[in-house]
């Protein structure tokens, strides 16, 4: 007989030590589920792009585009992010990625994320994207390689459950 | 697993029902009937009950002995908490990214499953609404509940093992 039995016998208890143990646990993991999900995530309206393709080499080190982010509806609070990511055939040399809105800016290696100037709807924002091809640690110039970039718009409908009818995003290449 | 008292007032009628209301409200209630009476009640029922579940569920891995002591810094701990997140715009949206980090594993299978794209984290919904302090006193169940648990007699409540 276990210490918990034994416990159990003396005390005049009903449930069983190990049926109690599960029944501890079973309410402990329904209540963390019920915890992290008591709140619903804000509602997200996604857009992406794929931009033309270019090639940067050691004479053409450097490409820039510009999108024009719009939003319709009439939504009062939103937040709007972009994330550009580099997709590139090998071998690729070393780049810098860099984008910038009215209102933030990034620059990183492997991609960047910006907020856009979409703080309530209806919103536009411009766009610069740029992206570098850099020199190897070594100083010298990596081959041509072919680069394309992947813009991807998220808006988040903060606090609400519904998505309306009348709002959308729009996400264009300006020439 | 010890026998301290917050195991055993987890397991009491007050507490589960407490649990069962914050799954139903933010499950059933709100989606149906949203509306501030909704959002005040989420608010009663999960702080009734939190603390004694992170009491029971460290107890139950022996973390902590489970009593008065426990129960009562966590819903202090619990407290401060919920009144940055509901005053304070950094530790609200610190709460909005973490819970929605916590929630991506869940949402990143079910969209697998549909064969989704992955989702972005992003961050969940929070109405910063100052009334929802008056939420505040419901803390006082869960020590109230284990101190109940702790002097309680077997013949009073024969679903408890008392000590």
């Amino acid at each position: 007989m276990d210490d918990g039995t034994a416990v159990a016998q003396k005390t005049g208890m009903r449930m069983p030590l190990t049926l109690r143990h599960v029944a501890v646990a079973g309410v402990v993991v329904v209540g963390a589920a019920a915890s992290i999900a008591t709140s619903s995530p804000d509602t997200l309206l996604g857009t992406d792009l794929y931009l033309p393709t270019v090639q940067l080499s050691e004479t053409h080190s450097v490409a820039t585009f510009h999108l024009r982010v719009v939003g319709n509806g009439i939504v009062r609070s939103t937040h709007a992010s972009l994330q550009i990511i580099t997709q590139a055939e090998r071998p690729r040399g070393p780049v810098l990625l860099s984008a910038r809105s009215s209102v933030d800016e990034d620059t990183n290696a492997g991609g960047a994320t910006i907020a856009v100037d979409c703080d309530s709807l209806p919103c536009a924002d411009d766009v610069e994207v740029r992206i570098e091809l850099q020199r190897r640690p070594d100083g010298t110039w990596s081959p041509p390689s072919s680069w394309t970039l992947h813009a991807n718009l998220d808006l988040a409908l903060e606090n609400r459950r519904d998505l309306p009818s009348d709002v959308s995003i729009k996400m264009e290449l300006v020439p | 697993m010890t026998h301290g008292p917050s195991t055993h007032a987890v397991l009491q009628p007050l507490a589960l029902t407490a649990l069962a209301l914050l799954i139903l409200n933010d499950h059933v209630f709100k989606p149906a009937y949203g509306g501030w009476w909704t959002g005040k009640l989420s608010d009663v029922a999960g702080l009734a009950v939190f603390p004694l579940l992170v009491s029971a569920g460290g107890q139950l891995i022996g973390l902590w002995p489970g009593g008065m002591r426990t129960v009562t810094s966590i819903a202090v701990a619990t407290g401060i908490a919920f009144v940055a997140v509901k005053l304070c715009t950094p530790a609200g949206d610190s709460y909005r990214v973490g819970l929605a980090t916590l929630q991506w594993p869940a949402r990143a299978l079910a969209a697998l499953a549909h064969g989704d794209a992955l989702p972005r984290i992003g961050r969940v919904q929070l109405v910063a609404d100052a009334s929802d302090l008056l939420a505040l006193p419901a803390l006082l169940v869960g020590p109230l509940m284990t101190a109940r648990a702790a002097h309680c007699t077997c013949a009073h409540h024969p679903y408890l093992i008392c000590r």
